[in-house]
C-alpha cells in the first residue's frame, strides 16, 4: 500500500526527479519534508477520491492523514470505498 | 463615516480625495514609484502622460474606494455588462464555476451589485482594520457571499474546494501572491510578472468553467462588468500545470485587453514588474 500509494503521489504531481524510495515513510510530506504544498495537497486529496473513493469529513482530518505515508497508508486502509 | 454615504453622494467627497491624492504622492514614495514605472515603461508614455496618469491613478483609486465605501452604505451602482451571453449563461444559472479577478478596477463591488442565484465563496485577505473587515463581511453576509479568508498553513484551499465540490462558485485573485509559496512567470504588457501558482492550478484542476471578471468605473455611480471565459473546464489530458500556464495567459490577454481601455485602473501599487 505504501509503495503504491508514494508512485501515485509522484505521478499526480508530476514529481519527475523523485523515486518511491526517495521517500521516507515517516518523514512529513510537506514543509520541511518532500516540500509540498497546499496546492499539492488539493492534487494528493483528489487523488485518493479518485483512486479510493476517499473525502475527508473536515480539515483538521485531512491534515492528520496527510501528514506523512504511514499516517496516509493507516487512513486509506481504513477508509476506502474502492 | 459609512453611515454618511447612505445620504451624502461620494461626489461631495471627491474635494477630500485630493488632499488623500496630494498626501499619497507626496509621502508615498514606493508605490509613486510603481506606479510611475508602470506608466513609462509598461505603457511607453512620456514623462508628461505618465505624469498625468499618475496623479489619474490615484484619482481613480479614490473613486473606487469611495463607491466602495457608499456601497456599504446602502447606494446602488449602475452596472452595463460586456459579455452578456457568459453573464447569462454562468452568473444568473446554478453552476459551479472559478471567477479570476485581479486588482485591476473595482472587483469588490460586483460583490455588493451583482445577485448570483448560487452561493458565491470569495477568497479574501483578512489583513485590514477591524471597521473595514466587519463592515465588509456585513455587506458580503447580506449579499449571500461567504468569506474564505487566506490561511497560513494553505487550508483555504480545501475549503474552495469543497465549495466547488458542492455545487457553489468561488472568486480569487489571480494577480497576487500572498501565502502561495510558488510563482509562475509570464508576459503581462511586454515583461515578465509573477502570478500565484496556487490559484491557477486549482482552477485547472477544478475542471469547472473558469471565468475572468472585471469590474470598471465608466463615470458617477456608473460601472461596466467585462465577463470573459478563460476556460470551459472539459477535461484533458494536459497536466494540471500545463492547464494553469494555459489560464493564466489566458488571464493576462484579458488584463491586457482592459488595460488597454483602462490604463488608469490599474490598482497594484507596487512594483508588479520586479
Amino acid at each position: 500500500m505504501k509503495q503504491q500509494l508514494k508512485e501515485q503521489i509522484i505521478e499526480a504531481l508530476n514529481l519527475e526527479e523523485i523515486t518511491p524510495a526517495d521517500i521516507d515513510d515517516a518523514a512529513p510530506l510537506f514543509g520541511e519534508g518532500l516540500g509540498l504544498d497546499s496546492i499539492d495537497a488539493l492534487e494528493i486529496v483528489m487523488m485518493l477520491d479518485k483512486n479510493y473513493g476517499i473525502k475527508f469529513a473536515d480539515k483538521e482530518t485531512s491534515k492528520q492523514a496527510l501528514a506523512s505515508i504511514d499516517s496516509l497508508a493507516t487512513y486509506v486502509a481504513a477508509h476506502r470505498t474502492k | 463615516m459609512i453611515f454618511l454615504f447612505r445620504y451624502v453622494d461620494p461626489i461631495w467627497l471627491y474635494p477630500l480625495m485630493g488632499i488623500w491624492i496630494l498626501g499619497y504622492i507626496c509621502f508615498g514614495r514606493v508605490q509613486r514609484r510603481a506606479i510611475w514605472h508602470y506608466h513609462r515603461q509598461r505603457l511607453h508614455q512620456t514623462r508628461w502622460q505618465a505624469f498625468w496618469g499618475l496623479i489619474r491613478n490615484y484619482n481613480e483609486f479614490g473613486k473606487a474606494l469611495l463607491d466602495r465605501f457608499a456601497c456599504w452604505g446602502g447606494r446602488q451602482m449602475k452596472i452595463t455588462v460586456d459579455g452578456q451571453e457568459l453573464w447569462d449563461k454562468y452568473l444568473m444559472t446554478e453552476q459551479p464555476f472559478v471567477i479570476l479577478g485581479s486588482h485591476v478596477g473595482n472587483l469588490e463591488l460586483a460583490g455588493y451589485t451583482i445577485q448570483m442565484p448560487q452561493k458565491v465563496y470569495t477568497l479574501v485577505y483578512m489583513g485590514e482594520a477591524e471597521t473595514v473587515e466587519t463592515n465588509r463581511k456585513r455587506l458580503f453576509d447580506k449579499m449571500g457571499l461567504t468569506i474564505i479568508p487566506v490561511q497560513k498553513d494553505g487550508g483555504h484551499i480545501l475549503d474552495m474546494h469543497r465549495a466547488i465540490e458542492e455545487g457553489h462558485v468561488v472568486s480569487i485573485h489571480g494577480d497576487r501572491l500572498f501565502f502561495y509559496t510558488r510563482a509562475m512567470r509570464t508576459s503581462l504588457l511586454g515583461a515578465q510578472a509573477n502570478f500565484p501558482e496556487g490559484c491557477y492550478r486549482f482552477a485547472a484542476m477544478e475542471e469547472v468553467p473558469v471565468l475572468a471578471l472585471y469590474v470598471m468605473r465608466e463615470g458617477r455611480g456608473q460601472y461596466r462588468v467585462i465577463v470573459r471565459q478563460l476556460s470551459d473546464g472539459h477535461p484533458t489530458a494536459r497536466t494540471h500545470r500545463e492547464q494553469a500556464h494555459e489560464l493564466l495567459n489566458a488571464y493576462t490577454s484579458t488584463m491586457e485587453e482592459v488595460l488597454q481601455r483602462y490604463p488608469n485602473q490599474w490598482f497594484n501599487f507596487y512594483e508588479f514588474w520586479s
